[in-house]
């Protein structure tokens, strides 16, 4: 059975399994279907991979908030006014690349993912294949993904297992020097905050 | 309690339950590289809430061929590798 079929088959389950939950509890009283359609619109609607792309310009351009950043990522991303509410006990770490070291971010236990700063995750995050090859071969998934890192360079591949999530905070590019913070944004992609691309 | 730059081992899966302890890191050598902090063990708040103990996550260094990997795992996952 090849990995594809049995992500398919496994998420049928997994949502037969909410189907089912969500119609216990209504039919407890606990909750409508309704009221969790907003909770989650309500988190979604502000949970945005440009949240991220601010975070890393902002960083790029000013010493001082790359620091706080990378020391305390709760309270910098809270400066920049994204609210973590929805995550109380969560830590959120931003780990930098350099020339040397190369980050890579994955969760081979189910799906974590920083959600606020980055949105839903892509389906290929959630995957088997993903999640199994991200911390045996990364240089071979990088590979894939178009994006050959030289072989001097270091990857640190981040698990994340348990209360923490993280981001990536990739080298800004040659050549932007003259960029505006909002410029340097639109430079940034969801795949460069994972590691999957450089920037 | 492990200090930063302690050597640790990550002990065998003990349950059937949920944990947060990989398997393929079980017996693995590590060191550790960060102190997160207090949290709710994870093994235990699968089945008691808010009412489980909490314990030291550690994010903790596993070198490979040509990469490392970094996972947070919780005191009772690691024992010290002598």
């Amino acid at each position: 059975m090849n990995t594809h079929v049995h992500d398919h088959e496994h998420s049928a389950q997994v949502s037969q399994r909410v189907k089912t939950l969500i119609a216990r509890l209504e039919h407890s009283g606990l909750t409508t279907e309704q009221h969790l359609d907003d909770l989650v619109q309500e988190f979604l609607a502000n949970a945005r991979p440009e949240n991220g792309y601010r975070i890393v310009a902002r960083a790029w351009i000013d010493p001082e908030y790359k620091h706080r950043l990378l020391g305390d990522a709760n309270a910098a991303v809270e400066e920049l006014g994204v609210d973590l509410s929805h995550w109380a006990p969560v830590r959120l770490r931003v780990v930098e690349n350099s020339d040397s070291v190369h980050n890579l971010i994955v969760c081979t236990l189910c799906s974590c993912y920083p959600i606020a700063l980055l949105g839903p995750s892509p389906s290929w995050y959630k995957s088997e294949q993903y999640r199994a090859r991200a911390v045996s071969e990364p240089r071979a998934v990088l590979h894939e993904f178009g994006f050959d890192l030289p072989d001097d360079t270091r990857i640190v591949v981040w698990d994340s297992t348990a209360e923490a999530r993280y981001m990536v905070l990739p080298q800004r590019p040659a050549g932007s020097d003259g960029l505006s913070e909002s410029e340097l944004a639109a430079l940034v992609t969801r795949n460069g905050l994972i590691g999957t691309a450089a920037v | 309690m492990f200090e930063i730059g302690a050597l640790v081992r990550a002990r065998e899966q003990r349950t059937d339950g949920h944990t947060r302890l990989p398997r393929y890191l079980q017996h693995r050598r590590g060191r550790v590289v960060h102190v997160l902090g207090a949290y709710r063990f994870a093994d235990e708040a699968a089945e008691r809430g808010a009412l489980a103990k909490t314990q030291t996550l550690y994010t903790v260094e596993f070198d490979y061929d040509g990469h490392a990997v970094r996972a947070d795992l919780f005191e009772s996952y690691l024992e010290r590798d002598a």
